[in-house]
This record gives C-alpha cells, structure tokens and sequence, in this order.
C-alpha cells in the first residue's frame, strides 16, 4: 500500500484529559492556531493528536509522569479520539482510539468507509503514516517548547544534546555512556574473587589426598579415646554400683539407727515408769490375787446391797487367777463405775430431799404465820360473842329487840293520835264553852246541834277536864316511846353486827381447824424427808468409804500388773536392740569406704568428661576437614566452571566495549551524514522564512571536547554568514532570540525532509515568546513550497499569533482558524471559533 | 501545497535506524557481537536507558547461572 502524505482534516475526542463530553474540531485548514490560558486544554488537545497516531504520549512514554490510565478524565471512565486523517487524493483515513480503565485501549481504523479492526491495526496504521513512528512524531512533527528552547537559549552541552534527538543519534550517545561496562567488570571481578577464594582455601588446607590423610589420623585418635572411654565407663559402672550399694547399706544403717534410737527412748521410759511402780515390787501374786478375791467379795456385797444382783453375779462369776486377774480389774472398774452411779444417783436424792426439806419448812412456817393471825382474830370475836350474849340476855335475841320496838312504835302511834283527837276535842270543847260563856247558845261545830249553856255547860268543862289530863298523860308517854324506841334501835343495829361477827368467827374457827390439821400434816412430813435424808447420807457415805478402800485396792492390784507389763516389755526391748546391734555391726559399713568410693567415682567422671572432650575435637575437627574437603573439592570442580564463566563475561565485556566504540563512530559517521544532507535543505528553508538581509547563510560544525565525566563529547555550533562582510559567526552569541527561533525552525523543518513523510504536518506547543512579528510571520511562511511543509499546528498563550494568522490567510491565501480554548470544571474544555 | 518538491527530495531521505543497522553490520564482523551490538540499540532507541541496562544484566546474570547468552545476543 503506497499512502501519499497525509494532513489532519478532524478529530473527535470524548473523556481524554481535560475533554469530558464529546468535543468535534474541524483540522481541515493550512494553518490552526489554538489559543488559551494555562490548563485550558490545547496541550490535551495535541496529546490526542499523539494518543490516536500512536497509542501513547510524551508524558507517558518519555516523562512516565503519568500513566495511560491518567489520560482518561477524572469524571469518565472511558476516553475515546477519533482523528481523521486526508490525503491529497481525498482519500479519508479515520483512526478510533479508546481506553477504559484497567483495560488495555482499542483501536478500529476506517479506510474510505471500511473498517480495519483487531492485531494488525498498528502495522496498517504505521504503513498508513508512512513509517512515521512516535520517536519521529515526538522529534520533527510535535515541536514541545523544550526543544526549541534548548536550541535556541540552550548551553552548548544542551543544544548538542538537542540536537541529536533531532537527529534520532541520542540512543547512540546514549548507549555510548549508558552500556554499563562497569557492572560487568565489576562481576567480573566478583567472580574473580570467588575465584582466588577457592585458590586460597585450596592453599590452607592442601590437597583432597592431604585432607583424606589427617582425616584418617583423626579417625585413628577418635577410635583410641572411644577405647580409653570405654573402659573408665565399665570401671565407673562398677563402682557406681558399688557406691548404690553402699548407699543401699547406708541407707539402711540409718533407717537401723533410727529404730534402736527409738527403741532406746522406748526402754528409757519403761525404765522410769518401772521405778515409779517401785513399791510393788515386795508385793507377790498370791497377796495380790488374796487382795483381789477380797475386792471381788466386797463388791458382790455392795452391788447386792445397792439391787444391782445383775452386775454382782457377772463379777461373782470371774474366776480370780493370776491369767484372769486383768480381766477382773476391768469388770471392778466397771462395779465401780455402776457403784459411782449409785452413790452420785444418792446424792442426787440428798439434794433433791434437801430441797423437799426446805420446801416443808417454809410451808410450814407460812401455815404458822396464817394460825397465829387466825387466833388473834378468833380472839377477838370471842369476845364479840360474850359481848352479844350480854346483849341477848338483857333484851332477847334481835328478833325479839325487833318485835319490842314495832309494839313501841305502835303505842306511840296511838298515843300521837288519842292524844291529837283529844286535843282537838279540847280545842272544841274550850271554843265552845267560851262562846257558851258570851253567848249562852251555840251551835255544835261537830253535830251542828244546838247547845246551850245551862244545859251543857257544866257537862262540857268536866268533859274539858278529862280531856286536860288526859291529853297531858298523852303528852308525856310520847317522849318515853320515843327513847325506847331509840335505845331498842341502837341495841338492834349492835346485835346484827355482833350476828354476822359470830358467823365470821364460826368460819374463822372452822379455816383455823384446817390449818391446824394440814401443820400437822407438813410436821410429820418433814420428819419424814428428814429421816430419808439421813438414810441417803448414811448410803453415801458407805459407799464412798466403800469405794476409797476398792479404788486403792485396785490401784495396787493394777499397779502390779503394770509392773509385771513394763518389766516384761522392757525385757522385750532390750532383746530388740542387741538384736539390731548385731545387724549394724554384721554390715561392715564404714564412711572411709565411702569416701574412697565416691573419690574414684568422681576421678572416672572427670576421666570420662575429658574423654568427651577430645572426642568432640576430634569429631568437630573431623567435620571441619570433611566440609572443607568438599569445599575444596567443589572449589576443584567450580573453578573450571568459573573460569569459563569469567571467560564468558570478559567476552561480554569485550564486546561491550567494541559496541560503544562502534556506537561512537557510528554516531559520527551518521551525524556527519545527517549534516551533509541536512545543511542545504536547511539554507533553503532558511532563506524561505528568515524575512532580513543581515544573514544569508547558515551552517553546522561539530567540535569534539571532554566532559567532566571523562568522556568526549561531541559539540554542535551553529553559525551564520553576515552578509555585509561574509563572516561566519556564531548564531548563540550574535543573533537575537527571534533569530534564532527561525534559525531552529528552519533545521527542524530541513531535518523533517530528511525523514519518511507520512505526515507533511508541524505542530508547535508553545512557541518560544519574544520574537517579533516578524519572526512570528516568518513560521506562518514555514508552510511556503519549499519547506513541504503543509499543515501548521500552533497552541500558544501569546494572542498576537492570531492576528500573524488573519494577515497569513489574507496575504498567502491559506486556509486559516484560530480557536479559543477554555476550561470550565465539570464541563471539561470548551472551544469556540474566534476566526 | 507543492507535492513536487517531496518528490524531488525523496532521494536525500535518512532513516537513522536503518543507517545505523547497516553500519553495525558493515563494521563488525563477528555475527554475536553484531547482533548484541543491534539489540542494544534497538533498546536504546526504542525503550530507553534503563531496559538497556536491564538487558545487559540479565546477560551477565545468565552467564553466572551458566546459560548461554547465544539466542538472547
């Protein structure tokens, strides 16, 4: 496929750097200027151009400040650039580029309508752009400030480098200074070191025969002190188990000792309790066992006095016999135990009739106490009672006294009443007669008959006269009744009380009967309880004195049987201990013994630790020579390996070292050509856009100076020919920097007719600033028949380059547009046609 | 646009890397060093410094294992 040169004619670009949504920009014009402030968005702009030819940038491939992923707006996940490409035939080149994130990026191509999809996209791509490849875009086609700052401002070590990265030969200088001899040398040497290593191991410790030899010996001296420990181990185990068993002895002895010690104390103590049971020595069987029978007697009497015939007949029935005479003590302590009972259940009643005794007695004396009131009270009314007989005896009973004093009151009664009615009469009778005196004749007040003086009035004064004594007689038996009554009265009031004063003495002489019998009851009581008291005191007594006299019987009798045990204990003892004696003696054991064992004990073990000791030299040395002969035996085999290996690496480092001569030279030989070809086109692109007179030539000589690496470097100077005197001069120092920038475009330009042209493109970003309007017309002219040039892409801040282009377009007739770029956050970049 | 003066010019075209091929093989005579020689320049023009060296230090970390640095040369 032959594909003509290619110009831009359209790209779309979609979420790439500062792009978010999808942004169409006409490239179909000879000269696009894009415009705009810092971050606004034409360096992305241009990025794209490259991501979509290319599938990179420079940020990515040579900076790799960031990564692909980066190139993919923050507020998307996929950025996409589809750049249409036209050649001059109108055939229309369309190359998609898309990249997800994390994702490798996709390309599609469209040819005229028909799309080229899948792996061999990139090699119908480079075909398409005519063998450009991203180091020839990067170099002649995307003009970065950097670069033309360095060429124009730079220092001479700068410009040179500058200048072969135009010239494609840094990788040259490049791979002159960056093949790195060095490591290889220093493996080399590494090797080498390895190497002397081995010599010198195999020098300390001689040959693998040597070393087989002292490890022999070794082996010989390990096999002599495994003898010589192996016989100190057979002595040690004989006298280990000596020393066990005299242990065994020792042991035993001290476990013999301990037991005489004890039985010793044992017959210590038998010994005094024997001598404390001293005073029944003189005592003999037959005078204990008479003392017994007469204990046992005793006891079967009191226990039968006292109804225990139970317990008496079990003692009775004991034989007393010398086998026997235990068995009788025991059954005693127990008689005496129940006689204990008995006596202590006495004394108890003694308390107990004591108590009764005392209770007797003070009922007694309250019962006497409550008799003698009683009498003094039944004294008293006694003499109530002559008092009231007195009483009768002068007027009767009090129902007589009683009937005496109705009859009184009777007669006084009428007597009041006689005596009221003659009165009254009287009363009459005198009114009458002394009316009769004055008037001779009145009527009777009571008959109301007529009475007349002569008549009656004789008769009625002798009536007055009866009537007078009579009622004078009436008169004074009045007060008589009156006092006997009175008399009779009190009398009777004295005789009722001295009544119920003899039924209280009958009650009285009754309760004092009763006391009288119940003192007498309690008399006969309380000696009673204290005849009982005196029995319970006598048994008491009897049978404490009973039990003194057993209790020190069987004392004696027990005494005596303790006397007869310690002495046959002691015996029995004393046979133990000579006994053990004789064992401890029949056991030889002795602490020199012991002592000599343990010393050579103790010699074979420091014996057999040194033995150890040796034997881990011996064996540590034997390892050490046995590692070493195989270090030294590797170090054999390892130094063929190795020298071949050095070999190896020297012939690297030979090589290497003829490649970066070669590279060099070749550096040389190509930059020689480069410049031979390059300076005329150069001159001619020179003389096309350099508007003044004061140059008319231009040229390139290579110095070659050391650096302060210690190297040679190649240095680049550009000169100028004045034209008033022919002179070269040095373009750096003589020409201002306007100069100098068309200086560097018109190399740029020349070099990129020296390079396949798939693309007859320029794009600069950021052009230098400074430079007059001359020199800004000047690049517009770059797009002049001679340069080839055909497209020109300018991103700058500096808006005198629009006005440059409107006077381009008007005055050269070429296809012009100025757009201005801007960045509005979320939205990303906007761009607006300003001409 | 002038075409033709492309055209007239095609003759003078340089391509660097094909120049510098040609050179190494012309100037060395020895196939291996040849080839190394090419390799590391494809390295160095088209990766960079630091693969370059990476390259070499895997050559020389194949010698020490002992493997032959033949093929990758």
């Amino acid at each position: 496929m032959r594909v003509l040169p290619l110009r831009l004619k359209e790209i779309e670009l979609r979420g790439f750097r500062s792009f978010t949504k999808l942004k169409k920009v006409d490239l179909d014009f000879d000269v696009i200027v894009l415009t705009g402030g810092v971050g606004s968005g034409k360096s992305s702009l241009l990025q794209a151009i490259e991501y979509a030819l290319f599938g990179t940038t420079f940020e990515v491939k040579e900076r790799k400040s960031i990564k692909l992923d980066d190139l993919i707006n923050d507020f998307e996940e996929e950025a996409e650039v589809k750049l249409k490409l036209i050649d001059d035939k109108g055939n229309i080149y369309e190359i998609i580029r898309s990249k997800q994130r994390k994702r490798r990026g996709r390309l599609r191509i469209i040819v005229n309508g028909k799309e080229y999809r899948g792996k061999e996209c990139e090699m119908y791509l480079s075909r398409i752009l005519g063998g450009i490849e991203y180091e020839d875009f990067s170099r002649h086609i995307l003009i970065r400030q950097e670069v033309l700052e360095a060429l124009i401002y730079g220092p001479p070590m700068r410009r040179s480098e500058a200048l072969d990265k135009l010239f494609g030969i840094s990788a040259l200088e490049e791979a002159f200074r960056g093949i790195p001899i060095g490591e290889v040398e220093a493996k080399i040497e590494e090797l080498e070191e390895r190497k002397r290593e081995f010599e010198r191991t195999l020098e300390k410790y001689g040959t693998p025969d040597e070393l087989e030899q002292k490890i022999k010996e070794l082996r010989e001296r390990e096999k002599k002190i495994k003898e010589k420990r192996e016989r100190a181990e057979e002595e040690l185990k004989v006298y280990e188990e000596k020393y066990r068993k005299v242990k065994e002895i020792e042991e035993k002895q001290r476990s013999l000792m301990h037991e005489m010690a004890r039985l010793e104390a044992i017959v210590d103590g038998l010994r005094r309790e024997i001598r404390e049971l001293e005073a029944v020595r003189t005592i003999s069987m037959n005078e204990i066992l008479l003392m017994a029978r007469g204990l046992k007697d005793q006891i079967v009497e009191l226990l039968i006095e006292f109804l225990r015939e139970a317990d008496a007949k079990r003692i009775k029935e004991i034989d007393v016999t010398k086998d026997k005479l235990r068995d009788f003590v025991r059954e005693a302590r127990r008689a005496i135990e129940i006689l204990e009972d008995v006596k202590n259940e006495y004394e108890y009643e003694l308390s107990t009739l004591n108590e009764r005794v005392l209770g007797t007695q003070e009922v007694m004396n309250r019962l006497r106490s409550k008799l003698n009131a009683l009498l003094m009270e039944v004294d008293e009314l006694r003499k109530l009672r002559e008092e009231y007989d007195a009483l009768i005896t002068k007027y009767g009973t009090s129902r007589e006294v009683m009937k005496k004093i109705d009859e009184m009151k009777n007669k006084l009664n009428e007597a009041r009443e006689k005596g009221g009615r003659e009165r009254a009469l009287l009363d009459v009778i005198k009114s009458v007669i002394k009316e009769l005196t004055l008037k001779g004749k009145v009527e009777c007040p009571i008959c109301e008959r007529p009475i007349e003086r002569e008549k009656y009035e004789k008769k009625l004064i002798g009536k007055m006269d009866l009537l007078s004594r009579r009622t004078i007689e009436y008169e004074n038996i009045v007060p008589q009744l009156k006092d006997k009554i009175e008399e009779l009265t009190k009398v009777l009031e004295k005789l009722r009380m001295l009544e119920e004063k003899i039924v209280d003495l009958k009650l009285k002489e009754r309760e004092l009967r009763l006391l009288q019998e119940e003192e007498k009851k309690e008399e006969e009581k309380y000696y009673s309880l204290l005849e009982a008291i005196e029995d319970a005191r006598r048994r008491v007594a009897q049978l404490s004195k009973a039990l003194k006299t057993i209790r020190s019987n069987l004392e004696t009798i027990e005494k005596y049987i303790a006397f007869m045990e310690k002495e046959r204990e002691l015996k029995e003892y004393e046979s133990k201990i000579r006994k053990l004696r004789d064992i401890i003696a029949s056991m030889e054991y002795t602490p020199e013994k012991v002592h000599t064992i343990i010393q050579r004990t103790s010699e074979l073990r420091v014996m057999m630790s040194q033995y150890e000791r040796e034997l881990q030299e011996v064996r540590e040395s034997i390892e050490e020579y046995e590692r070493v002969i195989n270090e030294v035996k590797e170090a054999s085999a390892n130094m063929e390996d190795l020298e071949k290996k050095i070999k190896a690496l020297m012939e690297l480092r030979d090589r290497l070292v003829t490649i970066k001569n070669l590279f060099r030279s070749i550096q040389r030989e190509v930059r020689d050509k480069i410049l031979e070809r390059l300076v005329p086109i150069a001159n001619e692109v020179f003389r096309n856009i350099y508007p003044y007179k004061d140059y008319d030539e231009i040229d390139i000589r290579v110095e070659v100076r050391k650096t302060g690496e210690g190297y040679e470097r190649s240095i680049y100077e550009i000169y100028a020919r004045r034209s008033i005197d022919n002179k070269w001069v040095p373009v750096l120092s003589r020409m201002s920097d306007g100069q100098k920038v068309l200086v560097s475009l018109a190399l740029i330009i020349a070099f990129s007719k020296l390079r396949p042209r798939g693309l007859s493109l320029l794009i600069m970003d950021e052009p230098v600033p400074n430079i007059d309007s001359e020199c800004r017309k000047a690049i517009i002219r770059t797009l002049g028949t001679t340069t080839g040039i055909r497209q020109l892409i300018i991103a700058t801040q500096n808006p005198e380059y629009e006005e440059i282009v409107r006077v381009g377009v008007r005055k050269m007739g070429i296809k012009g547009r100025i757009y201005k770029l801007s960045y509005e956050g979320r939205k990303g970049t906007t761009i607006k046609v300003v001409h | 646009m002038a075409s033709s003066a492309v055209k007239k010019r095609e003759g003078e075209i340089i391509d660097v890397v094909e120049e510098v091929k040609r050179l190494i093989i012309s100037k060395i005579k020895d196939q291996e060093t040849a080839e190394l020689a090419l390799e590391l320049f494809k390295k160095f023009y088209y990766e960079g410094t630091r693969a370059a060296k990476e390259y070499v230090r895997e050559l020389i970390e194949k010698i020490v294992r002992g493997e032959s640095i033949a093929s990758q040369a």
